[in-house]
Parts: structure tokens; C-alpha cells; sequence
């Protein structure tokens, strides 16, 4: 029996991370110029100043990589809060931690913080997203029912989103206003490496936080009581989830901006796959919100002609109606 | 024969009376408190009207950053461009614009005001059109005449040299954004002597250019109308993709006060362009 499970998820893991690896090779070919195979491989294995090798390696490579970390970042972050608050509604964006995140990224922008230093984006971030997060354990508390979470979720989302509005209202250039508008739509075009440095290291720093509770929020979905007799300290499992998601989600959205929905697609749809069980869901959604986001920020380029589709207004046109049908789901008590 | 010189001087006596009249009448219409609730109508008063004329400018208007006229605003009373204030003024011309507030523009006109909406100038023509229509409509038909003549002449010496092929460039904007046709940015580009690479693609008055197509393209030249804007923005923050620095392209910063309006002085962003491209040739 355990056997066959360890099999299965084996083979769950190689068919994922065969999908990123799949899309990630595409990702690299979609642009609005045209490549062939032999000029990006070409440019991949030997770089040189040529305009097909700057392309592929400055432009395509930096935001596919991007698109991959945001991704696995936002999926494991869904599935780590849907795991810690046993609830399958939770997601960042719903919670209020990409608000969070958001805000403290436009107050850097809207005070021309970021000319101080480049660092002063990631940051604040994180420190958005991690008070949104505490707020919302504050609200909700930990026994929550769906509704009550997600109440809280909008009434901390509502009231970041507020403050964010009164910096593009207050902004004292026209720009910063347009520029806090639409980085708020979420986007990874014309990303470079050092985007991808930026943000790379504190987005894996969250992730070995997350999955390091894997086990103990397996335990937890059997209860509490249980948990805390199996030696599960829920204090500590709480404060370092909640710490790893304000970290990764923080750096991620201060680099790629607001894409949301993905940490509820991703679980929701690889739950069935691992048996139901939350700490097996986190490895797994990982690597399918990286899935996700490449697909998406592939579906955009395509899209795109004239005036760019931004990435996280395509991922809420599918996450929207998909978060509508998991409550109608809940509601007949199917969930 | 004295009968035809009798008709002559009776046409030539009636013309003069019609000049007179005509004198008189704009004399009269003249406006004689005006408002401007806009950037634009801010630095067309300035230029156009008697300074006694101008009860009040929008408070943009001493923006060093955002007016060519700042200077000449300096202790004009400034406004906030709300219905309120201008009443509280007691306008007999109020100067709008594309992008005023519809509200506003709609409660002062059925307040009975004359409201006059500046639109957007897209090109050259446009200009010269809506600077003799306000001189007129500002009673000073003769500054307008003068004013096209000086934009007019600072057009010619940029363009003398053009034949041939005309370098490509791109405006370029932080984070992408491009003016293609119809758009005031093209027309400048284009009266300077360049290509336009958002023409060329067949974009419209705002389009977006993936660094990409910037790379394929290879213009020989990127313009940057927000550089010099001095309030704290991400573009200002080095946030830009290393790609930008190292490109076949020059990059050029035009200040953001000649770009904004549609006005006598975008002549000057085509005189700073064409210097340019003359410096790219050698």
C-alpha cells in the first residue's frame, strides 16, 4: 500500500515537473519576434551580442524564470495556507496577502523609496504581506469557518487595496500613478536578471519554510488535539508557515505584481491526486502553479498584440468564475 | 470715370467702416475675467491674453516640471479647476480641455458660463488652428498670427536638411509604452526628420513595444519624455532592464513640459530632436 502511494506520487512529481520543464522550453520560442529552434539553441549554449542571443538570454530567459518562481511560489503558498487554516478557500490574493504585499510595494514607489535602494521593493513586500497575514490570524482566528476567512480576506484585501488607491491618488506624478495602476495588473514582461536575483533567494528562503511543515500539517488534518499529542507544536508550525508565505509571496509580488488565483486553482485541482492529504499537497502545487503561471504568461504573449494583456488580469478572468463555482461547490457541502 | 472712383471710395469707405465695426465688436466680446481650469489653456492664456485678462490659472500652472509658461504664471491666483472656485472667480470665459472633469465642464455651463474646451492637438495643423482660434476667441488675433509665425519658422530650420531616408526611432516610455500614428509624439518625431518605429508597426496614438521588437527593430534612436520628471517613480529607480543601456540606440531625453500640450512649443522638442538626428549622421 505504501508502496503503490510512494509510486504514485513519483509519478505525479516527474509528470508535473516534465509540464514545467515542457512549457519552459515553449516559453523560450513565444515573443513577438520569431526565432527558430536552431537560433535560440544557439544563443542558449553560446551567447554572444547578437540581437537573437540577447533576446533569448536577457529577455525570454529572465521572465520565463520568473514566471516559474512567481508560479511555484503562489501555488505553494495556496496550499500551504488552505493546509494550515483547513480551509480550501484560503489562497494569497484572497487572504489579503497579495494586497498586503501590494500596498507596501506601491508606498515604496509612491515615496520614491526604491531610488534609494533596489532592495526596498522585496521588502516591503514581504513586510505587506506579513501584516496582512497576521491581521487576517487576528480576524478569523484559527478555528474559522470558510466564511468568516474569507471576510477577513476581504476586509484586509478591501482595506490595503484602499491605501494603495489614496498613493495613485496622492501621487505627485501622473506616471507613478499609471505605473502603480498597472504594475498592480500584474506582469513579468521585460524582467531581467536582476529581478530574478532580487527576488530568487528570499522566495526559496519561504519555500524550505513551507515545506518544512509538509509533515506536521499532514498531522494537522487530523485534528489539533491530535496534532499537539503527536508533538506538533502549532504555535511554532503557524508562525513558520506564516513567516515562509509572507517572505515568498512578499518577494514575488513586489517583482511580478498581483496575479491572483493561482494558489486556489493549482491545490484544488492536484488535491485528489495526493490522497486529500495537505502535506503532500505542497511539493506538488508547487510545481503546478510554476506550470500555471509559465502556461499563462505564454497564453499572454500570444494574445497580446498592440497593447499588452497583463498576466494577473488573465489569470483572475480564469480564477474568478473558478472561485465562484469551488463556493457553489461548498455551499452543497461537495467540498 | 468719377463715377467709378466715387464707387471705389464708397466700397473702400464701407470696408473700412466694416473693420471698425468688426474692431469694436471683438473689442466688446472680449473676454475680460478669464479662467483656465487646464494645463493646456494655462500657457495659451498666458501667451495669448493680456495679462489683466487672466483672473486665474490652473493650479499647474507654475509647474516648472509640467509648464513652459511657469514663469509667466508666477502671481496669477492658481485653481483647483472645481465648479466652486471658478463661480467664487466670476468668469466670463472659462478655458477647459481634454481630460477636465465632465462634471465640472457640465455644472458651469448649466450655470449658464461660457465654457470653451480645448482639444487634444495631435499635429502641426492642429496647433496652428486652435492658437488663431483662441487669439480671436481672447480678442488679441495678432499675437496668435505671430506666435504661429515664430513656430512656423523654428519648424523650417529644423527640417532643411531632411531628404533621403530618415533615421529610425522609437518614443519610449518606462515600461514599454510607444505613440504611434495620430498621436502629438509621432507628429514631433516626424516633423524632426525620423522614421517612427510605432508607425512602422502600425500602432495607434498609445502602443506598447516589448524590448523584443526594440531589439529586432534597432532603432537608432529612443526618446524619453518623462526623464526629467523629478517626482519619484520606478523608472527613476533603476528599475529598467540592463538591455535599455546596452543597445545599437542612443536614448534621448526631451523635457516633459514641451510634450504635454499640443502648443507653439512643441516646435521646440522638434528643434532638440533634429539636432540630434544631425549629430547621429556624422
Amino acid at each position: 500500500m505504501i508502496r503503490k502511494t510512494h509510486q504514485k506520487t513519483f509519478t505525479l512529481y516527474t509528470g508535473l515537473a516534465l509540464l514545467v520543464g515542457l512549457l519552459f522550453i515553449t516559453s523560450m520560442f513565444i515573443g513577438p519576434s520569431t526565432l527558430s529552434i536552431n537560433a535560440v539553441w544557439a544563443a542558449l549554449v553560446a551567447p554572444d551580442q547578437s540581437p537573437s542571443a540577447i533576446i533569448v538570454n536577457q529577455i525570454r530567459l529572465p521572465r520565463t524564470i520568473l514566471a516559474a518562481l512567481v508560479g511555484a511560489t503562489l501555488g505553494l503558498a495556496g496550499a500551504t495556507l488552505q493546509g494550515l487554516l483547513r480551509n480550501p478557500l484560503a489562497e494569497p490574493g484572497i487572504i489579503g496577502a497579495s494586497s498586503g504585499a501590494a500596498l507596501g510595494a506601491s508606498l515604496v514607489l509612491y515615496f520614491g523609496l526604491a531610488e534609494i535602494s533596489i532592495l526596498a521593493l522585496p521588502i516591503a513586500g514581504m513586510i505587506g504581506a506579513l501584516i496582512a497575514v497576521a491581521m487576517l490570524f487576528l480576524l478569523a482566528g484559527r478555528n474559522a469557518s470558510p466564511l468568516a476567512l474569507i471576510l477577513s480576506g476581504v476586509a484586509i484585501s478591501s482595506f490595503a487595496s484602499a491605501l494603495t488607491a489614496l498613493a495613485i491618488n496622492l501621487a505627485s506624478s501622473a506616471y507613478a500613478a499609471l505605473e502603480i495602476t498597472f504594475w498592480l495588473m500584474g506582469s513579468l514582461t521585460d524582467r531581467s536578471m536582476t529581478h530574478v536575483a532580487l527576488a530568487a533567494p528570499a522566495m526559496g528562503v519561504g519555500w524550505v519554510l513551507m515545506l518544512s511543515g509538509a509533515r506536521s500539517l499532514s498531522i494537522l488534518s487530523l485534528g489539533e488535539d491530535t496534532a499537539s499529542s503527536l508533538g506538533v507544536s502549532l504555535n511554532t508550525l503557524r508562525v513558520r508557515l506564516v513567516l515562509g508565505i509572507a517572505i515568498a509571496v512578499g518577494a514575488a509580488v513586489s517583482i511580478s505584481g498581483a496575479i491572483g488565483f493561482v494558489g486556489l486553482i493549482v491545490p484544488h485541482i492536484l488535491r485528489p491526486f495526493v490522497g486529500f492529504e495537505p502535506g503532500r499537497l505542497l511539493g506538488v502545487s508547487l510545481l503546478g502553479g510554476s506550470a500555471l503561471v509559465i502556461a499563462a504568461d505564454i497564453a499572454v504573449r500570444l494574445l497580446s498584440t498592440g497593447i499588452e494583456i497583463r498576466l494577473g488580469v488573465v489569470t483572475s478572468l480564469i480564477g474568478a468564475p473558478f472561485f465562484l463555482f469551488l463556493l457553489l461547490k461548498l455551499r452543497r457541502g461537495t467540498i | 470715370m468719377e463715377n467709378r472712383g466715387g464707387l471705389a471710395a464708397f466700397v473702400l469707405a464701407i470696408m473700412f467702416f466694416q473693420t471698425i465695426v468688426e474692431k469694436l465688436a471683438i473689442a466688446e466680446e472680449m473676454p475680460q475675467r478669464i479662467v483656465s481650469i487646464h494645463l493646456c489653456a494655462d500657457q495659451f492664456t498666458l501667451a495669448l491674453a493680456n495679462r489683466a485678462q487672466i483672473a486665474s490659472l490652473s493650479y499647474l500652472a507654475t509647474d516648472e516640471s509640467r509648464s513652459y509658461m511657469a514663469n509667466a504664471a508666477k502671481g496669477i491666483q492658481l485653481n483647483n479647476g472645481t465648479a466652486e472656485e471658478v463661480v467664487a472667480l466670476r468668469p466670463d470665459l472659462v478655458l477647459a480641455g481634454f481630460m477636465s472633469a465632465r462634471a465640472t465642464i457640465e455644472s458651469l455651463q448649466a450655470l449658464g458660463y461660457r465654457v470653451l474646451e480645448l482639444a487634444l492637438s495631435t499635429n502641426f495643423d492642429d496647433i496652428r488652428a486652435q492658437i488663431q482660434l483662441l487669439a480671436d476667441i481672447l480678442g488679441n488675433p495678432k499675437k496668435g498670427k505671430t506666435l504661429i509665425a515664430k513656430m512656423d519658422q523654428q519648424l523650417e530650420t529644423a527640417v532643411t536638411d531632411i531628404y533621403g531616408s530618415r533615421p529610425l526611432a522609437a518614443i519610449y516610455q518606462p515600461m514599454g509604452f510607444t505613440s504611434g500614428r495620430g498621436s502629438l509624439e509621432s507628429s514631433i518625431l516626424i516633423s524632426a526628420g525620423f522614421e517612427n518605429l510605432a508607425v512602422r508597426l502600425k500602432m495607434g496614438a498609445l502602443g506598447h513595444l516589448p524590448l523584443e521588437t526594440l531589439i529586432s527593430a534597432r532603432p537608432s534612436l529612443l526618446v524619453n519624455w518623462m526623464g526629467d520628471d523629478p517626482h519619484p517613480s520606478l523608472s527613476r529607480a533603476g528599475y529598467a532592464h540592463p538591455v535599455l543601456a546596452k543597445g545599437p540606440w542612443q536614448i534621448a531625453f526631451i523635457p516633459n513640459k514641451l510634450w504635454s500640450c499640443g502648443a507653439w512649443y512643441s516646435a521646440l522638442a522638434v528643434k532638440q530632436l533634429a539636432a540630434i538626428r544631425r549629430s547621429l549622421k556624422k
